[in-house]
């Protein structure tokens, strides 16, 4: 690529990124509810700003997406810096990395759904339940077969691939509100049925679920001073950054292509020679690979795991963390999954309150932002392809 | 009529019954290699309803439809997709919220080798393919109107009718089939536009020789400059077939029409 | 007891429930025909009625006119403003919250009125006094047969005459609302909006004004159901809405979407669904559920129109 490696844009970025990431651990630190309403109020006016002086705004975005390798590249660096630095800037360290890594794995669930919903137009509402079939499978060949971490993740993922196979057998057949319903009588069920079956522990569920271990390391084991919750942070970094690629990767292939038409025009995309009934159960099988993965850390890493952790309310959370994001958005999805995994964390007065704003935000979004907080963006598959003719690319994308 | 050329497309006593209504009742259409028929005939005759029948959207309750003398009765849209008829349709089918590049990707599918772990473990590959769709997705719009190539990233949806017209023909030429359906082309158009339209269907039959074409139109200008052979149908049934001139000033045709004797 | 009594037992059950089923998804069926909308905050209306009924015994009891000659008008009174309150209330919700979302993606409005859902539950459970505990519901119709034997038998099961005065007033509610929208102007209204919205405006029909009593009738259903059932489990508590949603709208798919009278065979066809497997399944009375939900899926495989439902092309 033309692109030559520039320092001046290199350091700048780096300042920017570091001050950003300076300032979100100052973010965490803050107790007061009055200054984190002033800085709620300071990034609308922000965003307020950005829409007056959209020009110079549109240039600096342009200018991040020109140098996307070094500007991700710096980023996942601080990440990795995080549990590191954090110790020894954060007064209530253990609690915000168990956060983040909860963030984590909710970005996995999001991203996971997103390939269903957001990619495809299916309606998953039993996403809570596929989670808990991951989690109940990693925990259940832990407890009763001592099965090693390396065995049970996997099987976890398998697990909830399986169960999706066997409900897209009358999932393909409904539409819409039917298929909806499907999936919601599917997550009843689920709950209900690990509520009363006695193998899986009954309303007390699985308890005691080992840690991770892999190769004689256990993730109970404290790296070099800091707490234990360092090992699945980075281990939940890893696998959110392998969903983030594998998300980008079918985005921007014909995968992303096929889905997107069978969600806006099945019949446009069967007359075009899409089989959408295998296209609709590849994508239904392969979010639930994600959601069931993401299952099975879970369990390992909290060690308890009950029906009620994966109830109809659980779905609800996480198909509104794609909602916001905005559909078929993979950076808009990881912005809503933070903002509602974590804001709720840090407003500990709303705490109370959360699932109501929630509700709320579900009858919200689709009334005043129906593509949620990051809509639309043209597929462009890889950098090279937007080359040549059609130059539109250009003005398209800092548009949007 | 057509005696040199080869039959690709014939259906025999086809027929569509919703629930008692017969949508279409014995029809028996054929067509030639590189010819252009017009399916003419008044609301509700059921032309759209043949279409939807013989691109397998709706199952035919009778009769059959031939293909390169393969039967396509009861086969999936996509399995007919497959064999290489394409179509538009009467209120345009694009994905509005996708671009317009990928709503003629789209017509490419059967084409496509990189499938679902090429987008995981060889990009390259996938990759070079894309490019390659794309060349063609700017030949073709080269062809009708190339401004809109500098908007190939745009959503379809900023279009206006016309040009999403176009990409839907794009579409449907993009796969290189060997008939291709339009279903009303002129559908929501003003006249002028109309007049442009049946200079880009012209310049399908130019661009891809070996193509044949079915229109159904109820702009009978469309029909006359477009079609080499016209046939009329009403109530589900086939009342008169021949050139535009014979169709046109057939007395029971007139009737369909007019809804008196002439 | 002997199997004539067992299969009894199971048909009270089934129509017990089965009645306060087909009164919710009444409910359902219509907002559905008007809108076109799935509307899942149904369900919460649903318990709404139920602390609506639970605050005027309240209200009653301080006042003093729980007993005495006076009781009668009272029990009437507490059905007659459960039923107005629930009603206007559905109409608010439909103003702000269902209405708007109507013409956006089913998978929007879908989603948007389970948002509403979850609204109404946690307003309740965070407003309502000690609204996160379950709530003791009194036996409001038990004094009415205070001087009588209060049950009977049959082949050996005893039949309260309390709990078939429940059942009766869903019966007697089902008849009269089925008769409304039959026979009525604002009913025919109600069915042309549903056969063809666009084409009963051109007749003059005033859109707004149907759908706002569609709501209206719909929601005061669920109220009174909430009351009923309130009484017959003489318990009621914050969530019990989510599961009548579920409940509910799975009785209208099964009988048929859009169908009054389909929803009113599908809440049976439910309840029944569900006595039965209680009664003959091993452990059937934990795993009823399982089995009813099973039982809806496969037939939305094999009938998704529903029993009475139409089968409708797609148009191309």
């Amino acid at each position: 690529m033309k692109s030559r490696f520039n320092l001046l844009h290199f350091s700048a970025i780096a300042i920017l990124e570091i001050v950003i990431f300076f300032l979100v651990m100052i973010f965490l630190n803050i107790e007061s509810v009055w200054t984190l309403i002033f800085l709620l109020l300071a990034v609308v006016g922000v965003v307020i700003f950005a829409k007056i002086y959209r020009p110079q705004f549109e240039s600096m975005t342009r200018f991040f997406s020109d140098n996307r390798p070094t500007v991700l590249g710096i980023l996942i660096v601080l990440l990795f810096l995080f549990p590191l630095i954090s110790p020894l800037m954060i007064r209530q360290n253990t609690y915000w990395l168990l956060v983040l890594v909860q963030a984590g794995i909710y970005i996995i669930l999001a991203l996971g759904l997103n390939i269903q919903l957001g990619s495809t137009g299916l309606l998953n509402l039993a996403v809570a339940a596929f989670y808990g079939i991951g989690g109940y499978t990693a925990g259940l060949l832990s407890l009763r077969l001592g099965a090693p971490s390396i065995i049970t993740l996997p099987l976890a993922g398998i697990g909830a691939a399986l169960f999706g196979m066997l409900l897209y057998v009358p999932l393909y057949k409904t539409k819409g509100h039917y298929m909806a319903l499907v999936t919601l009588a599917f997550g009843y069920m689920v709950v209900l049925a690990l509520d009363n079956t006695e193998f899986t522990g009954g309303p007390q569920g699985l308890m005691a679920i080992p840690e991770l271990k892999f190769f004689g390391y256990s993730f109970l084991t404290k790296p070099g001073g800091l707490h234990f919750y360092t090992n699945y942070y980075y281990f939940v970094l890893v696998f959110v950054l392998l969903a983030i690629v594998i998300s980008y990767c079918f985005y921007n292939s014909w995968v992303g292509l096929t889905l997107a038409t069978i969600r806006d025009d099945e019949i446009a995309a069967k007359c075009c020679g899409v089989n959408s009934h295998v296209w609709k159960g590849i994508s239904f099988v392969t979010g639930n690979v994600m959601i069931g993965f993401a299952g099975a850390i879970y369990a390992h890493m909290i060690g308890f795991i009950s029906p009620p952790n994966f109830h109809f309310g659980e779905s609800l959370l996480i198909v509104a963390m794609v909602l916001l994001g905005g559909l078929d958005n993979i950076l808009g999805i990881i912005i809503g999954t933070l903002i509602l995994s974590i804001l709720p964390e840090k407003m500990r007065v709303i705490t109370e309150y959360r699932i109501l704003i929630y509700g709320i935000l579900l009858i919200v979004i689709p009334m005043f932002r129906p593509g949620g907080l990051l809509p639309f963006k043209p597929r462009l598959y890889h950098s090279s392809v937007a080359e040549g003719e059609g130059k539109g690319r250009r003005n398209s994308d800092a548009t949007q | 009529m057509q005696h040199n050329k080869k039959r690709i497309f014939y259906s025999k006593n086809l027929e569509m019954n919703f629930g008692g209504l017969y949508a279409l009742a014995d029809i028996n259409i054929d067509v030639y290699e590189k010819e252009a028929v017009g399916l003419i005939g008044p609301n509700g005759s059921g032309k759209t309803t043949f279409f939807n029948v013989i691109t397998g959207v709706y199952k035919a309750t009778g009769g059959a439809f031939y293909f390169m003398d393969k039967n396509l009765l009861g086969k999936e849209p996509y399995e007919i997709a497959k064999s290489g008829i394409s179509r538009t349709y009467q209120s345009s089918r694009l994905c509005l919220d996708l671009s317009l590049l990928d709503n003629i990707l789209i017509g490419m599918y059967n084409n496509q080798t990189a499938g679902y772990f090429s987008s995981l473990f060889n990009r390259r590959r996938l990759i070079a393919e894309v490019r390659r769709f794309k060349n063609r997705a700017v030949e073709l719009l080269n062809i009708f109107n190339p401004e809109l190539i500098d908007r190939m990233f745009r959503p379809v949806g900023e279009l206006p009718q016309i040009d999403r017209r176009r990409v839907e023909i794009c579409r449907a030429m993009a796969g290189r089939p060997k008939i291709i359906l339009l279903d009303e082309p002129s559908a929501g158009m003003t006249p002028d536009e109309t007049k442009e339209l049946m200079e880009d269907i012209k310049k399908v039959r130019s661009t891809m020789e070996d193509v044949s074409i079915i229109v159904v139109e109820h702009d009978m200008s469309v029909i006359s400059t477009v079609s080499e052979r016209v046939i009329a149908i009403n109530f589900g049934k086939e009342i008169a077939r021949g050139t535009y001139e014979e169709v046109s000033n057939h007395p029971e045709v007139r009737k369909a029409y007019l809804g008196k004797e002439v | 007891m002997g199997t004539e009594a067992v299969i009894i037992q199971i048909l009270l059950n089934g129509f017990m429930l089965g009645v306060q089923y087909a009164l919710i998804a009444v409910g359902f069926t219509l907002f559905f025909g008007v809108l076109d909308i799935i509307n899942f905050s149904h369900g919460d209306v649903f318990m709404l009625g139920a602390f609506v009924g639970l605050t005027l015994i309240n209200l009653f009891t301080k006042l003093g006119w729980m007993g005495g000659g006076i009781y009668p008008l009272t029990l009437f009174m507490i059905f007659f403003f459960c039923m107005l309150i629930t009603g206007f209330l559905g109409i608010l919700f439909e103003r702000f919250a269902v209405k708007p979302v109507s013409e956006s993606p089913p998978l929007m409005s879908l989603l948007a009125t389970l948002g509403l859902a979850i609204a109404i539950r946690e307003a309740v459970r965070l407003f309502y006094p000690m609204g996160s505990e379950s709530k003791r519901f009194p036996e409001l119709l038990a004094p009415i047969f205070a001087g009588t034997s209060k049950a009977f038998e049959i082949k050996g099961v005893l039949l309260r005459y309390d709990t078939l005065l429940i059942f009766g007033i869903g019966v007697a509610v089902i008849i009269v609302v089925s008769l409304y929208i039959n026979k009525t102007m604002i009913g025919l209204g109600i069915r042309a909006v549903a056969q063809d919205s666009e084409a009963a405006m051109m007749m003059g029909v005033n859109r707004d004004m149907v759908v706002d009593v569609t709501f209206f009738i719909g929601s005061a259903l669920a109220g009174l159901t909430g009351i009923l059932n309130g009484l017959f489990y003489n318990t009621v508590i914050f969530d019990m809405g989510a599961m009548a949603a579920v409940i509910g709208f799975s009785a209208a798919v099964i009988g048929g979407l859009g169908n009054i009278y389909g929803a009113i065979i599908g809440g049976f066809v439910f309840a029944l669904t569900q006595a039965f497997s209680a009664a003959f399944i091993p452990r059937g009375s934990e795993y009823m559920d399982v089995v009813a939900f099973g039982v809806l899926i496969i037939f939305l495989v094999f009938k998704p129109s529903g029993i009475l439902g139409e089968k409708m092309h797609e148009r191309v």
